[in-house]
């Protein structure tokens, strides 16, 4: 750390004062320290805990009732699949080629296009929701998956994401991967691919949860019943239903599945390349 | 880890799984565990100088409120493919005989369009899928 003679860090001591107390006092701030992370993790958790805990509490009728006798809200789990995996398929394809470009290929006006999406990126959704009603209405996708899935395609935070990660690549494997293929497409599937399958894992992951949660844009594009995904179908439950815990339970389950798969990954794409 | 990895992505599959069956299969699962019922129309007959309906006593059962009750069955809506459901329905009878029973038109119960259980094996319960028999 660079600094000015004679001035201190803001977490340097002076000296000769002990940074951290040493033996007892230690083990037993640590301790406390644990205590409280450990309570504060709990308080965070016990709306899971609560929801499993009730979910069971008439045995597995609920359950029953969720696959057999109320299909209406397996459908819904099934439309949230369907959209889900679809969109967030498609973000990866997409963003995987994007980000190649923003990374990789230097051409005038690369910056402003990737400022653009940063900009479109920062903004609500709210302020897109309109446009997408408009132009699912013009491409007669309204009321369909695809009104969920094409606008769910083109998201930006993937491709940023991606050309965050993509930027590790170095131009040196690139180019002698080119000596042997002129083709881009196979350079990107055959190297880069494999070289930033956590970062792609990651997008993947992360877009997928976003579509799972989505509640106000299957409002606003979709009309039918039988359409919608479970997220806006959990409102019409009943309160106090064992039924609504049990179909909360499920609804939650496909992204802890998918997030506690690829946990490495997620915190690998988050942490490694989401610093730089 | 490698265990971690094995016993979630079993579930995964697992949960997908059973997402696609009971979606493509639900119909005859749900047509598999609904209780066959034998159903009849109520007929008219004379009795003391009045029309009344009549049904067969099996019909006929006791609430635990101690009234008496017929298994209406309708249509329902509530699953994608036509299905029967059986909802109770308070019956004032008025004249028992030769296993039949007579009763009035009243308001809440059932008139002659409907159709109600004669026979079952499962206990029924308020609003329970059944596959009626003529």
């Amino acid at each position: 750390m660079v600094r000015s003679e004679g001035r201190r860090g803001f977490f340097e001591k002076k000296p000769g004062k002990k940074l951290y107390k040493r033996g007892k006092e230690k083990n037993l701030l640590d301790a406390a320290a644990s205590v409280l992370l450990v309570l504060f993790a709990l308080f965070i958790v016990s709306p899971v805990i609560v929801v499993a805990v009730r979910a069971f509490s008439e045995g597995t009728k609920p359950f029953v009732d969720f696959y057999v006798w109320k299909p209406v809200y397996l459908r819904g789990l099934a439309n949230s699949l369907v959209i889900s995996l679809s969109a967030s398929l498609g973000t990866v394809l997409v963003s995987v080629l994007a980000a190649y470009v923003f990374a990789k290929v230097k051409f005038r006006g690369r910056s402003v296009i990737f400022y653009l999406y940063i900009i479109v990126m920062m903004m609500p959704f709210q302020v897109t929701l309109l446009p997408q009603y408009i132009v699912s209405r013009r491409f007669e996708l309204y009321d369909s998956p695809g009104a969920m899935i094409l606008p769910g395609i083109f998201v930006p935070f993937a491709a940023f994401l991606l050309t965050q990660v993509m930027k590790s690549v170095p131009d040196e494997l690139i180019e002698a991967a080119r000596l042997d293929t002129g083709s881009t497409l196979r350079i990107i599937w055959h190297i880069i691919v494999p070289t930033i399958r956590p970062g792609i894992i990651c997008a993947w992951v992360l877009s997928f949860t976003e579509q799972w949660n989505a509640v106000a844009e299957p409002i606003i594009l979709m009309e039918t019943r039988e359409k919608y995904p479970l997220a806006i179908l959990l409102n019409e439950i009943q309160p106090g239903d064992i039924l609504g815990f049990a179909a909360t339970l499920m609804f939650f389950l496909a992204p802890l599945l998918l997030f506690s798969f690829f946990e490495d990954e997620v915190m690998e794409g988050l942490g490694d390349y989401g610093l730089k | 880890m490698k265990i971690k990895r094995i016993v979630t992505i079993t579930f995964f599959l697992l949960f997908l799984a059973s997402v696609a069956v009971f979606v493509f299969f639900g119909p005859q699962i749900r047509a598999a565990l609904s209780p066959e019922v034998t159903y009849d129309y109520p007929n008219f007959a004379e009795a003391g100088g009045r029309m009344l309906n009549v049904l067969p006593s099996s019909a006929v059962w006791t609430g635990e409120d101690g009234g008496t009750y017929v298994w209406k069955i309708s249509r329902s809506d509530e699953f994608p493919e036509p299905a029967f459901v059986v909802n109770a329905c308070p019956l004032a009878i008025e004249k028992e005989k030769d296993g039949k029973v007579y009763f009035g038109f009243s308001y809440g119960s059932i008139d002659s369009s409907d159709a109600v259980a004669v026979g079952w094996d499962t206990d029924l319960k308020e609003g329970m899928c059944v596959r009626p028999e003529r």
